[in-house]
């Protein structure tokens, strides 16, 4: 059991006060059995000395009757030689000395009281007894000698006590402490020298205990940031790659960049796709040059991006077909994204490139959970004004104990070579949005991403919904066949009812056409695309030059694009992203 | 022929008769006494160092034994009871389980009275040379006494002290563990009282007491014409050395007990002033023909004075010797037919005169202290009884 060095030499002090009444008590005590002992000795043989020759005198008082008259006074004789407390003639136990049984030999026996020896003798021939002669006499010791006694007794006992304590303080000095010390001076030793099977030694004193408990403390504060300096190192080496990535990837970037808009003969989706993911090797090309803090590298990108409003449901569409394109060998794995009416119009305010990359990393993580084949869900909705997005697999499943651990930095599962840092950068990041996410899973059913985030006020160039009135006429100008079925879908319940009438145009100059044939052209809304195949104007170009601003809309894929939002808030023309062109809410004017 | 036959087995008959008688004639009687005492330890009483001088008196008496009965062996055993007083129930025990037909011994009063009624029941006659307390003559057959009794002795004392000194107030000092003091003073008391005399006080003590501080813190030297001290020697001249040292110069009386008194008295501080009558058996200065004899042997054998315990020993074993030689056979019931038959003898210690079952009348001598020693102040006659 461990104790301070303070409790042991208090309790060593006390130990010590304690032995020395003891000692002093049992030394008296024992004095005084040893001088009640051997004064009843001395006196039991002082009484017995005399006693042949008394018992002789009183024998002839009863034999002789001359000398009858000379017993009172042999009595007190014998009182007065021996100084005895009392002498007397009885034929039974005296009172008071009930051990001092009649017999016929002399006998010896304390009083009662313990006060008093008393000795029975009997006066006797060989052929009768007469009686018997009673001596006793006081056992009173002499309280000087006892006096001085118990001060000497006192005296040997703290001398015995000093000694034990300098015995014991000795011992505590030249052993004890010495052998903590090695102890110690070991056990720093093996922790120095890294010895796994080092433990921390069982010492007996708490002071000694707490010293190593600090230097443990050290030494693992140490061990620590020596690892994260050695993280940081590896953190830079890798920033340090990742820049040269950066720079070794921005000229077949910058080659990829010019050729892609002149390769014509790809479908606009295609060429989209193709645009979007130059775009966003741009982007992370531009996110590993950038300047970033080694201490909090997954912060750079929550600070090199601004907090802007964005619209999820494009960044979600748009990062689920690269990654359909990127698993596209994967023929047995689906990933949808459920982005439906619920998710039209849905602004956070959060970094794009962060967002999808959590978003890739997300389906990343689902896409490694699979076991072969399976299906990513990707859900955005909207519940009481605030926006969920949940990405769900039903691959493996993780088990509770891993889970609860998961978004913390540097836990894994289920990844060979994991870094334990993607759900943990999510977590981060949605924080760092003001959100909150969280994981669901179960094991063999699959797993469950719910990232919830405050939804904030769309932007100005953003169209929440399409206003129709009576008689108005609507243009659509795409040259994209598929664009105009899905607006002609979108128009052709209205058409009857609210009596609109649609046209359609599949290049700049057909619309240009048609609209220099209208003479009073006020009720209408144009609805353009951006980019025209083989055209050299865009749909802003044309509004530009009709001056059609009020009436018009840009249904375009490059509404991510800044200079393409730039020249729509100069003009005052508002977007409407392409892929969103069948959710966007129409109403007309009685409905309004 | 046949005449001559005859006269020869007469002749030889009668030589045989003849060699047996002369046989018989030359044959020693043999008889062992016991004798018993303390041989072996110093009394605190009295001098009797280790019994030697009542030994002596008796090997000297069988010195002279010899020579009177050639044929007369007496062998002695000796029955010791050393300083303890209870030891002489054993002694006298042993000497009556033993072969012994007579004790000679117990020369003390509170030896022989306890030694007495053994002998007595036993059948084993005993003699005390110097005991006398009256009662040791009372015990019947087996007990005899040497020696007068203390009434005797008081009695004369009485007289030579109311008479002779005119002295009428006594106070007596006994000892109280001590028989022969309580009978001596008893005796004194009553016949001193009974002329006329008068006994103021009568203090007790014990024999071997030293300090009597507290027993005669209320004593008067005024209130007593004499001291009557009837104890043995020792602890009458302790107490009185120890009245002379409170202011008492007048007379003190004692009895035979009184012994060597002389040898404490006459110390340089005392001698001057000491008035001391004692009595006694026997005084080297008595010029009888057989206290002149027996001086004269003793000291030659011995190399010492002798006491009045030699020479009471020694007549004591002398009358008892000429007893045995007037035996036809020893038996112990023929010793004590012996004893009792005895009528006079005379010793050194001159005339004694025997009755039965009492004390032996006897010469009586009173002395009186002188600056160095006690000298003989009259003699008394055991036959004119008084002074």
């Amino acid at each position: 059991m461990s104790c301070t060095l303070k409790s042991k030499i208090n309790r060593l002090i006390f130990g010590t006060l304690l032995s020395i009444g003891f000692l002093s008590v049992a030394a008296i005590y024992s004095y005084s059995q040893f001088r009640f002992r051997s004064l009843y000795e001395k006196e039991k043989e002082h009484l017995f000395s005399a006693l042949e020759n008394q018992t002789g005198s009183v024998l002839m008082t009863y034999l002789i009757p001359e000398q009858q008259s000379g017993l009172d006074l042999l009595l007190v004789k014998f009182s007065k030689d021996e100084g005895l407390e009392k002498v007397e003639i009885v034929d039974q136990s005296p009172a008071g000395f009930a051990d001092c049984k009649p017999q016929m030999f002399p006998t010896h026996c304390l009083s009662s009281d313990r006060k008093s020896l008393g000795v029975l003798a009997p006066i006797k021939t060989d052929l009768k007894l007469y009686a018997y002669l009673f001596k006793r006499v006081k056992l009173d010791d002499s309280s000087q000698t006892t006096a001085a006694f118990m001060m000497l007794s006192v005296i040997v006992a703290l001398f015995l006590a000093f000694l034990f304590l300098f015995f014991r303080i000795a011992q505590m000095t030249s052993v004890v402490i010495p052998a903590s010390l090695e102890h110690i001076l070991r056990w720093l030793d093996g922790v120095l020298s890294e010895d796994p099977k080092i433990k921390i030694p069982d010492l007996k004193y708490i002071e000694f205990s707490r010293l190593v408990t600090k230097m443990k403390e050290i030494v693992d504060r140490h061990k620590a940031q020596r690892q994260e300096n050695i993280r940081l190192q590896n953190e830079k080496y890798q920033f340090q790659i990742a820049q040269q990535v950066a720079h070794d990837i921005r000229s077949p970037l910058a080659a990829l960049t010019m050729v892609a808009p002149e390769i014509k003969s790809l479908p606009e989706d295609t060429r989209l796709l193709l645009l979007r993911a130059i775009q966003r090797i741009q982007d992370i090309a531009n996110d590993l040059s950038g300047e970033k803090t080694l201490s909090t590298p997954l912060q750079v990108g929550i600070h090199q991006e601004p907090l802007n409003a964005h619209l999820l449901s494009t960044l979600i569409d748009s990062l689920v077909s690269e990654k359909r394109l990127q698993y596209r060998s994967r023929i047995n794995v689906t990933i949808d994204a459920n982005l439906g009416k619920d998710s039209y119009g849905l602004f956070a305010k959060i970094q794009p490139v962060e967002f999808k990359r959590v978003l890739s990393n997300l389906i990343n993580n689902a896409i490694e959970s699979l076991d072969g084949d399976g299906k990513i869900i990707v859900d955005l909705l909207s519940v009481d004004k605030k926006i969920v997005l949940k990405i769900s697999d039903n691959g493996k499943g993780i088990p509770d104990h891993i889970l609860s651990k998961l978004m913390q930095r540097g836990e894994t599962h289920g990844k060979n070579h994991g870094s334990g840092l993607g759900l943990y950068h999510m977590n981060t990041n949605v924080q760092a949005w003001g959100g909150a996410a969280s994981l669901q899973s179960e094991v063999g059913v699959g797993t469950t991403v719910t990232i919830i985030l405050p939804s904030t006020q769309p932007p100005s160039w953003f169209v929440p919904n399409i206003n129709i009135v009576q008689g108005m006429m609507i243009a659509v100008l795409d040259d994209d066949n598929s664009v105009h079925q899905v607006w002609k879908g979108r128009f052709e319940s209205l058409e009857q009812g609210k009596n609109i009438t649609v046209y359609h145009f599949s290049s700049p100059d057909e619309f240009q056409l048609w609209h220099q044939k209208q003479y009073e052209l006020s009720n209408f809304l144009c609805l353009f695309d951006y980019e025209f195949c083989g055209a050299t104007k865009n749909g802003l170009d044309i509004i530009c030059d009709l001056k059609i601003q009020k009436h018009a809309l840009l249904v375009t894929s490059h509404f991510e694009e800044n200079d393409v939002r730039n020249r729509c808030a100069e003009l005052g023309v508002r977007l409407i992203p392409k892929n969103l062109a069948g959710f966007v809410p129409i109403y007309s004017a009685e409905m309004i | 022929m046949k005449k001559q036959k005859f006269a020869t087995i007469q002749l030889i008959i009668c030589a045989l008769i003849l060699c047996y008688s002369s046989h018989v004639a030359a044959e020693k009687r043999k008889i062992t006494i016991g004798i018993a005492s303390n041989f072996s330890e110093v009394a605190p009483n009295s001098y009797n160092p280790m019994g030697n001088p009542f030994k002596n008196g008796m090997l000297l008496a069988l010195d002279q034994l010899s020579k009177l009965y050639p044929n007369l062996e007496i062998g002695l055993k000796e029955f010791d009871y050393g300083n303890n007083d209870a030891n002489v129930l054993n002694v006298a025990n042993a000497a009556v389980a033993s072969a012994v037909l007579l004790v000679i011994g117990y020369e003390y009063s509170t030896h022989a009275l306890l030694a007495a009624p053994i002998h007595h029941a036993e059948g084993l006659p005993m003699l005390t040379p110097s005991a006398s307390a009256d009662r040791i003559g009372n015990f019947g057959k087996y007990v005899h006494m040497g020696s007068f009794n203390n009434s005797f002795q008081a009695e004369t004392l009485a007289h030579f002290a109311f008479h002779d000194k005119n002295l009428k107030r006594a106070a007596i000092v006994m000892a109280n563990d001590c028989a022969y003091c309580q009978d001596l003073s008893q005796s004194f008391r009553k016949e001193f009282t009974k002329i006329g005399g008068s006994i103021i006080d009568i203090y007790a003590v014990l024999q071997d007491q030293t300090d009597f501080s507290e027993t005669f813190k209320n004593f008067d030297a005024k209130n007593y014409d004499m001291v009557f001290v009837p104890n043995q020697e020792f602890t009458s001249g302790r107490i009185i050395k120890h009245l002379y040292d409170r202011g008492f110069t007048k007379i003190f009386m004692g009895g035979d007990g009184w012994r060597q008194l002389g040898g404490m008295m006459f110390e340089p501080q005392y001698q001057a002033h000491f008035q001391g009558y004692m009595t006694a058996h026997w005084h080297p200065d008595l010029q009888t023909e057989a206290s002149l004899s027996f001086k004269r042997d003793y000291e030659q054998r011995f190399h010492s004075e002798p006491t009045d315990s030699a020479v009471l020993s020694y007549d004591s074993m002398l009358f008892v010797g000429n007893m045995l030689s007037n035996l036809d056979h020893f038996s112990r019931e023929s010793i004590e037919e012996g004893l009792s038959n005895m009528k006079t003898y005379s010793g050194v210690i001159g005339k004694l005169i025997f009755s039965r079952n009492n004390a032996p009348q006897k010469t009586m001598l009173i002395l009186k202290s002188q600056p160095k020693n006690f000298i003989i102040d009259r003699i008394v006659d055991p036959e004119i009884s008084k002074l």
